[in-house]
């Protein structure tokens, strides 16, 4: 078998303060290259801290993060802030809230996506290289957002759209990895299987190895190839789709007797 | 059960009790502030009807001097707009080198705040008879002036924009791998210049204000005009000034709060209008630039003076009048609590009455009364005090007073919409159970407005104890009073000792109300 593209081993995730959360308690996780995984678990289950730990987004919140973690052979935890960048810069992240820029042109959204590739001055002054421009219309047309939409400021797009515009600001990144907290959450059942739909695509048609975080346990089942259960920080449930049993599927991962949230 | 009826029956005597002392807190305060204020009921309604009088003096306008008067209305409309574009280029650097985001070290952003709230403590007038006295009389002064106090607002409004702009774009420019400059340009500055835009125009509407009654104290513009007719007691001619200033006032917010509007909106105008709109905002710059001719030899000079203040007030303050100083900043207090409260009280009535919903008015009658406090905001405290001032003479009653009508714009208004965005939920549901009207009110209105009301009388408050120290300059009170004889002796020390006692005493008031407030409205 291959190298796995991304490995956690003895993840550990404290929230500090009054009273210290543990979010993570000794997490070890190995991802290949062109998989998708779905994440599970009830809300505060850890999911979230999870995928933040991975690129280190969960520091904005002063977590602390112990153990290891492997991003294409490099400790990220150990990362200087300039490796950082640049190995962020190789892993698309896609929010529950979509995180877009509202004041900003769908087009310039996606852009942003580019930024690792464009030259600092040049992106500072907004001149972004044809070439960039190019392929964020095509992100843009391939997640289903026409072209007389691409000069609209994000605020006027739907939730489903302006979470197309997330999916397509990470494609931008040419990403090896992609990790998207909840990105269905916010949306009606009907759109929520169209924005699913865009990753799996993405996923079988570039390989492009994805990781999904879903509270729902529906969508969990239609969409994941394998399926990670966490509960209270803890992995407790790590199959295949094929090794998984239909009828007590839910039953493991989320239990029926102290569910919280 | 016994137990729990026993320590209920001792909570109720103790909130009894605690009632009863914070009521005789307040007889004792007012007690004490309207003594400290000279506040009499009884030589209002003796002179009361002075005020009158004088008004019919005034009347009609004396149209005739229309002419005389265009130069220095248009003198105030160049003063403020080159206060607000200065003052805007000075908040730049405050702002960026202030925020959070931007800077990391605590020890650049702490001084950068500090300056920021020092530069805010000082009232408007304060800085027109600092500058005046810098740079001596003229609009240049004003100008001057008109800077700092527009660079304090737009830098502090700013800065809480920055603090509270949303973090979510910021992560996800930062997720993608980008670095700190990149993360400004397209997470930070596409959210922050709006409000920046917005606080500036803002700041412009505060400074028309500002720069039409500046000129009393000898800072240009259509004050000047006010001080002469004053002094000859030309009476129709002070009607058409501050005719002429509440016209100006108007047409002003009128403009700019339909611009803000749009922007609050983000209304995306086409190409040209975009450019035209700019290149007006230029030729406005440049017009009041040359014909103001600012001249930069005595703005020099202006720096060097206040070097030489600042440098007087560390030195060799003149300690020995620090106790006066202390008492008429006291007397400020006073004034501004009187004053305030006596707006307050008229218009909570005011802000029922036009409030569209929940209180039954007719619209067109809640509409009406709305314009009420809109016409009152626009006549500067300053005019209302100097009209007081001709009525009782000098002293801390006309403060008092023209503070009491001239807060009743903001009030009214904010107290309107607070009872337009009261929850129907609870009302109707004392509805349904049968309450009476009054019991509605007490039950379901008045919890849900009281908060707000008081959390507004204290920042205004806030607001009047600036106004309030300096409205004296004029002779009405307070440690103005003091700056206004020091300022006439040029005993520069005398107001460096007035400013070390103004400065922190409106950092503390400033510091408590926003604590108070923030407790009010987050329960
Ligand atoms: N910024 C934070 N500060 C303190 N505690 C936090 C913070 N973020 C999360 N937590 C805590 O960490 C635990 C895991 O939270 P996390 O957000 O990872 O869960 P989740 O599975 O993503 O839940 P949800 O489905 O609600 O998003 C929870 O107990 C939560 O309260
Ligand atoms: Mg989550």
């Amino acid at each position: 078998m291959t190298a796995p593209i991304l490995r956690v081993h003895n993840l550990t995730v404290i929230y500090p303060g009054v009273q210290p959360v543990k979010a993570l308690d000794n997490v070890n996780v190995e991802i290949y290259p062109g998989e998708f995984v779905v994440v599970a678990g009830v809300s505060g289950s850890g999911k979230s801290t999870l995928l933040r730990a991975i690129n280190r987004l969960a520091e904005n919140d002063h977590a602390q993060i112990h153990g290891e973690i492997y991003f294409d052979g490099v400790n990220v935890l150990k990362a200087s802030r300039r490796q950082l960048r640049e190995i962020r810069s190789r892993i698309g992240f896609i929010f529950q809230e979509y995180n877009v820029v509202e004041r900003l042109p769908v087009l310039t959204n996606a852009l942003v996506g580019s930024l690792g590739y464009v030259g600092l001055v040049r992106s500072l002054l907004g001149r972004f290289p044809k070439e960039q421009i190019e392929r964020a219309h095509h992100a843009l047309v391939r997640v289903g957002i026409p072209q007389p939409r691409h000069g609209d400021r994000a605020a006027r797009l739907s939730g489903g759209q302006k979470q197309r515009v997330g999916i397509a600001r990470a494609l931008l990144q040419k990403p090896k990895l992609i990790l998207a907290d909840e990105p269905v959450a916010s949306l009606d059942p009907i759109t929520a299987n169209v924005v699913m739909n865009i990753f799996k695509k993405i996923n079988e048609d570039e390989g492009i190895t994805t990781i999904v975080n879903l509270h729902d346990p529906v969508l969990t089942f239609k969409y994941g190839k394998r399926i990670i259960g966490l509960k209270h920080g803890r992995i407790i449930y790590d199959k295949p789709i094929t090794a998984i049993n239909r009828e007590t599927f839910e039953e493991d991962i989320y239990g029926t007797v102290d569910r919280e949230g | 059960m016994a137990q729990w009826t026993e320590r209920a029956r001792g909570e109720i005597w103790l909130r009894r009790l605690g009632f009863f002392l914070g009521l005789l807190f307040l007889i004792a305060l007012y007690g004490w502030a309207l003594r400290g204020v000279e506040f009499d009921l009884s030589s209002i309604f003796k002179y009361g009807g002075k005020f009158f009088e004088l008004l019919g003096r005034m009347y009609p306008p004396d149209f005739s001097a229309l002419p005389q008067l265009v130069r220095p209305l248009l003198q105030t409309l160049q003063m403020a707009t080159l206060g607000t574009f200065f003052g805007a280029l000075m908040a730049l650097p405050l702002v960026v080198f202030g925020s959070q985001l931007v800077v990391r070290s605590a020890l650049i952003y702490w001084p950068v705040r500090m300056i920021m709230n020092i530069l805010r403590t000082i009232p408007d007038l304060l800085y027109a008879v600092l500058f005046v006295a810098a740079m001596g009389f003229g609009p240049a002064a004003g100008v001057g002036a008109l800077s700092f106090f527009a660079c304090a607002i737009i830098a502090k409004l700013t800065s809480e924009s920055a603090d509270n702009i949303n973090p979510k774009p910021i992560e996800a420019v930062e997720a993608v791998g980008a670095g700190k400059l990149q993360v400004i340009r397209y997470a930070v500055l596409p959210q922050l210049i709006p409000a920046f835009i917005d606080h500036v125009i803002y700041v412009f509407e505060l400074n028309v204000r500002v720069s039409a009654v500046m000129g009393y104290v000898g800072a240009g513009g259509m004050g000047m005009q006010l001080t002469t007719a004053m002094e000859w007691r030309n009476y129709s001619q002070v009607l058409t000034i501050a005719l002429l200033i509440f016209a100006l006032v108007i047409v002003i917010d009128l403009v700019a709060n339909r611009i803000r509007d749009a922007f609050v909106q983000g209304i995306v105008l086409p190409r040209p209008l975009r450019f035209l709109g700019l290149s007006v905002v230029a030729t406005l710059i440049v017009w009041s630039f040359i014909s103001l001719e600012v001249d930069f030899n005595r703005l020099v000079k202006g720096f060097d003076y206040f070097r030489n203040l600042v440098w007087a007030i560390v030195t060799d303050p003149a300690t020995e009048y620090f106790e006066l100083a202390v008492q008429r900043m006291i007397q400020s207090l006073q004034i501004a609590l009187v004053g305030t409260t006596i707006s307050f009280l008229l218009s909570v009535p005011l802000g029922f009455l036009a409030a569209r919903r929940h209180v039954g008015m007719p619209v067109a009658f809640a509409v009406g009364m709305k314009q009420i406090p809109n016409i009152i905001r626009a006549f500067p405290e300053l005019i209302l005090a100097i009209f007081f001032i001709a009525t009782f003479g000098p002293g801390p009653l006309p403060g008092v007073l023209a503070i009491a009508i001239h807060s009743i714009g903001m009030l009214g208004k904010f107290n309107a919409e607070i009872v337009e965005k009261i929850r129907k939920e609870p009302v109707e549901a004392l509805q349904s159970s049968g309450a009476s009207r009054l019991q509605v009110f007490r039950y379901a209105v008045l919890p849900q407005v009281l908060p707000e009301f008081l959390a507004l009388f204290i920042y205004r408050f806030e607001i009047n104890v600036r106004a309030a120290s300096v409205l004296g300059i004029v002779g009405a009170g307070g440690i103005g009073s003091l700056i206004n004889e020091a300022q006439s002796y040029r005993a520069w020390d005398i107001v460096g000792i007035c400013l070390v006692v103004i400065i922190p005493t409106v950092m503390v008031i400033d510091f408590l109300s926003a604590r108070i407030r923030k407790k009010l409205i987050e329960g």
